[in-house]
């Protein structure tokens, strides 16, 4: 028992500074949660707001081509 | 000094790892494991993933192909030509494989499985062929 608590002591100020990184490491945990629970299969929800996102896409200008603006190809 | 601070570091966070905090992946009691449903989630998920991707890519590809299209032209031609691949199939395949996901996911059967796979390497096709010039282009305007 003695020898158990000798070697507590010894180590103590090495687990006190690693505790300090405890907030890190549950931080870090917290977010590799987080990636692991969106690989989900999507809800019927998110499928509609996928295609809503996806139908307000066409519309951007940006996505029109050459033809659509009206100009013609070649530089 | 330095080791035993990384072992007890390490410690902590495989403590941490093995408490409720962790098991991710694990069935919850009473739940039923069914190995083929699980494999075709993998599908399901790694299709409803590439859409996101494609879609992201195609979409940052147009818009910054568009604000700076004289500079892209004279810096590469090429990067022109494959946005305007994107502009006319980008999304008409992200919604092919969008529609096949749900009908795979709604009736996982053979068929609905083939046409899915089918979309899924017609979109990755065009995100690969995207990539490399989204990536020039950022690196030309940088």
């Amino acid at each position: 028992m003695g020898t158990i608590i000798a070697i507590a002591l010894k180590y103590l100020p090495y687990l006190v500074e690693a505790s300090n990184s405890v907030p890190q490491i549950v931080s870090f945990i917290s977010e590799m949660r987080q990636v692991f629970q969106r690989t989900k299969v999507w809800t019927p929800e998110q499928e509609k707001e996928f295609e809503e996102q996806t139908a307000h896409m066409r519309q951007d200008p940006a996505w029109q081509t050459d033809a659509q603006r009206g100009k013609t190809g070649g530089v | 000094m330095k080791l035993i601070k990384i072992i007890c570091n390490v410690a902590i966070a495989v403590l941490l790892i093995t408490s409720p905090l962790s098991p991710l992946g694990c069935n919850s009691p009473g739940e039923k494991v069914v190995t083929s449903a699980e494999t075709s989630d993998q599908l399901v998920l790694r299709a409803e993933q590439t859409q996101q991707v494609a879609r992201q890519t195609f979409n940052l590809l147009v818009n910054l192909e568009r604000d700076h299209e004289d500079v892209l032209r004279s810096f590469n031609p090429a990067i022109h030509s494959v946005t305007e691949k994107v502009r006319e199939h980008g999304l008409d395949y992200v919604d092919s494989v969008h529609r096949a996901t749900k009908a795979f996911k709604y009736e996982r059967t053979a068929d609905n499985q083939a046409t899915l796979n089918t979309y899924l390497n017609t979109l990755n096709q065009l995100l690969n062929e995207a990539r490399p010039y989204l990536l020039s282009a950022q690196n030309r305007l940088k």
